[in-house]
């Protein structure tokens, strides 16, 4: 059989390439939902870690704790077959569920590095000049921590999309499962394999493009002004 | 300086010997047995194989002694070299570590390896092990005996009236080439959906399509079970090493396949010494439905010239 055969029978025989869009699409969803509900969740945790109550910075450490010690897989298997196993819930919203609560532990943590690295002073400052606490966070400190988090924030995206590689343990078939199956039906591990990296691969250049285009329009509105 | 060069001669004098004298190891790919480890496995194997060892004849004196060819080609691929065990959760996984050398050979049921190497010109069978008669049950939780009741009464049904027999000629005997339609699911209004875990794992009895649709085997006895016990029946797929996760976690209330080797012999020669006391695939937390397939040999398959 020569490679362009393999090939047909891997990505286009039976519709294969069909199934591997729509694999991408459930990587895509769980990764996308994710990140959004843990950003926001991330955001929180920080102000708990953050804030001047004992009790809340306690509660908001053994969260961080807990979420980015345990291996994600664990917290997944837990979570479909343990927390919401009589639960009526779709197997992609437990996902998107363990993966926000897993990338908002790091989110929190980024964050609060984030935060602490901006310089106290000119918030106090700000506050001088007749800035209300909001006014200083939104229009000091937010635009730093932003500029500050963003290629630890790039490379957190392209770790949650690798992290969803392991959903196939809860019966959804994303990217890696449909690659998997693909290797098994057609006995053709390494180059199924190959192609399936070369996917995720084009995945995490398009998330390092989306961030290297709003770095340029950054540049540019800075020229201008 | 001296001192450490006559170390470092040694040292490389002594890995050499021990090399040498482990030239007699393989390195074994089998599927991980959910019900016992990789050590347990090695244990039981190099039991097995101490029992035996004193037995195996001069190559010269064999024609003579050999009772038969089986008996022979055990003693030969089991006694003369000794397997290293190493537990692999997926068929996938195993034929990676094989590719990249991580292991000398892997082990199979006969239908799975013989689809391996037909769909793939760079392995070879090896030898075969025809003492090994294992069979593929379904897994159901432990206390659900009335649907495990129901499944042995349609496997039964099945066998006699020949239907059992016919579904492994068209799926797995005679193996698949090409396409496969998938089978047709009866629906039945108002009737209890039976949710079925699939793995794609083990072709040609378990695997999936290239529209992403289960196909084969699996579902062919799966549509004819629910045609007969009058119930929906809904596929899942899951990984092959969330099985019993899946079944535990009451996601699923079937798992299509648990290997069940209480069939497994040795010779009579090995003085009780039995593979099938680490051959354990189920768990305490699972019943198995009576047999729907059943195989003599388990090919021991590498890499071709």
């Amino acid at each position: 059989m020569s490679f362009s055969d393999i090939l047909y029978k891997i990505l286009i025989q039976g519709g294969s390439y069909w199934t591997i869009l729509k694999g991408l699409r459930a990587t895509v969803e769980i990764s996308c939902y994710s990140l959004l509900i843990g950003t926001l969740l991330g955001a929180f945790v920080c102000a708990l870690r953050m804030s001047k109550i004992k009790i809340l910075r306690f509660v908001a450490s053994i969260y961080i704790v807990i979420l980015r010690g345990s291996p994600v897989l664990m917290l997944l298997m837990l979570m479909y077959y343990g927390v919401f196993a009589r639960s009526s819930l779709e197997a992609l919203t437990i996902a998107t569920i363990t993966f926000s609560l897993n990338v908002a532990a790091h989110i929190a943590e980024l964050l609060r590095a984030s935060i602490s690295a901006t310089d106290h002073g000119q918030v106090e400052a700000a506050r001088t000049l007749g800035f209300s606490a909001w006014q200083a966070f939104y229009l000091i400190t937010l635009p730093q921590v932003v500029k500050i988090s963003k290629p630890v924030y790039q490379s957190t995206i392209v770790n949650l999309i690798q992290w969803t590689s392991v959903v196939g343990y809860v019966s959804i078939t994303d990217l890696t499962r449909v690659i998997n199956n693909i290797a098994s039906r057609t006995m053709q591990p390494m180059i199924t394999i190959s192609i399936g990296m070369l996917i995720y691969l084009a995945l995490a250049y398009i998330v390092h493009g989306i961030f290297a285009f709003t770095d340029f329009l950054e540049t540019r509105k800075e020229a201008v002004q | 300086m001296k001192k450490f060069l006559c170390a470092v001669l040694l040292l490389f004098v002594l890995c050499s010997v021990s090399f040498a004298a482990e030239k007699d190891v393989a390195d074994l790919g089998v599927l991980t047995y959910l019900g016992t480890t990789e050590q347990e496995f090695q244990s039981g194997l190099d039991d097995l194989r101490k029992a035996l060892a004193p037995l195996v004849p001069a190559d010269e004196d064999k024609q003579e002694w050999s009772e038969n060819d089986r008996l022979e080609e055990f003693f030969d691929s089991l006694v003369k070299t000794r397997r290293v065990i190493h537990f692999y959760d997926s068929l996938l996984s195993m034929q990676m570590a094989l590719r990249s050398r991580k292991i000398d050979e892997i082990a199979l049921p006969e239908p799975v390896g013989m689809y391996l190497v037909s769909n793939n010109p760079k392995y070879d069978i090896y030898f075969s092990l025809n003492m090994m008669p294992s069979t593929i049950s379904f897994g159901f939780k432990k206390g659900n005996t009335a649907l495990q009741k129901e499944f042995n009464t349609a496997i039964a049904a099945m066998r006699k009236d020949g239907t059992l027999a016919r579904l492994q000629k068209d799926f797995v005997t005679e193996l698949p080439t090409g396409e496969l339609a998938p089978a047709k699911f009866t629906t039945f209004k108002d009737a209890k959906t039976i949710r079925v875990a699939v793995t794609g794992d083990l072709p040609p009895i378990d695997f999936i399509a290239a529209d992403g649709t289960p196909i084969g085997y699996n579902t062919a006895i799966l549509s004819e079970i629910g045609r007969r016990i009058k119930k929906n029946i809904r596929l899942v797929s899951v990984e092959a090493g969330a099985r019993s996760a899946a079944l535990a976690g009451e996601r699923v209330d079937v798992v299509f396949w648990y290997r069940n080797t209480e069939g497994v012999q040795a010779p009579k020669q090995a003085k009780g010494k039995n593979l099938k006391n680490v051959m354990k695939d189920s768990l305490d937390g699972v019943i198995l439905s009576a047999p729907y397939y059943e195989w003599d040999t388990d090919l021991i398959i590498g890499l071709g010239d």
